[in-house]
């Protein structure tokens, strides 16, 4: 026989329930355990008509590839939060892409403009991100 | 009286704290929790640019769940994993569209980006309970 840890949720006989979404929390379960969070923000141009990325990295030394998330805002509307980056296509065909990749050891952020309008378009993007100890083993 | 399993953050008392940020553990509280996880192999063809191939794997769930995945591939600017949300990733080789799930599925939409040779790519997906 097994031993294990369980909460059930508020109502739910701990002894008996047996769907995961019964419980807050049961040993059967793995779980997202956090490693490091922190923000960074890659600012950057473009003019007419190119299109240009700029870079920002971090280091987590992890020696794998770890689970991850972030949420990406935009600085010209800074209050939407994007989950796992965003492409935002704007008047006049200019676009702003962010999104990241993860390395075994370090972790980048993309901000990419595309000005297909006139003159000269700058931003600013600010990432959120959350690096977990869970390792993707891919 | 209602017993509750409670771990807080280092200085923190753990008998009076009442913000959910104050604890590691709390036990009335819900946790993400992983009911499958799994990998698939994947080969996009070569076929030029824009090339579509959608990557599929069994989930074994009785319910639509919601999906995290992640896509290993090695392309000039090394081996990475990605998220596949974003349009464009570093490499412009491989643009990633989306994953999802179905009541049966797990799916990886992956788009290359320009004329190369068949391409592997490793996907990992994680499925959380609470159904859709």
């Amino acid at each position: 026989m097994g031993y294990k840890i369980a909460s059930s949720k508020a109502g739910v006989n701990v002894g008996t329930a047996t769907a995961p979404n019964d419980f807050n929390y049961s040993s059967d379960y793995n779980t997202l355990k956090y490693y490091t969070a922190g923000t960074i923000r890659v600012a950057g141009s473009a003019v007419f008509p190119n299109t240009n990325r700029y870079f920002g990295t971090i280091t987590h030394g992890l020696g794998y590839y770890p689970f991850f998330s972030f949420f990406a805002t935009d600085d010209s509307s800074a209050t939407n939060f994007y989950p796992y980056g965003f492409v935002a296509v704007g008047a006049g065909g200019l676009t702003r892409t962010a999104c990241a990749r993860m390395g075994t050891n370090t972790m980048r952020f993309m901000y990419k403009i595309t000005n297909a309008s006139s003159g000269t378009i700058s931003g600013t993007a600010t990432f959120y991100y959350k690096i977990y100890r869970n390792n993707t083993n891919l | 009286m209602t017993q509750v399993i409670k771990v807080s953050k280092a200085g923190i008392n753990v008998g009076t704290a009442t913000d959910p940020n104050s604890f590691i553990f709390d036990s009335t509280l819900n946790t993400f929790k992983i009911v499958a996880t799994g990998t698939v192999l994947g080969t996009i063809s070569a076929g030029g640019l824009g090339n579509t191939g959608t990557v599929s794997t069994a989930h074994g769930l009785s319910f639509i769940p919601p999906v995290v995945g992640f896509i290993r591939t090695t392309s000039s600017a090394g081996t990475t994993i990605l998220h596949p949300t974003a349009e464009e990733q570093i490499s412009a080789d491989h643009i990633f569209r989306s994953i999802w799930a179905d009541g049966t599925n797990v799916n990886f939409e992956i788009r290359v980006a320009s004329d190369i040779s068949g391409t592997v790519f490793n996907c990992r997906y994680y499925a959380f309970e609470v159904p859709l």
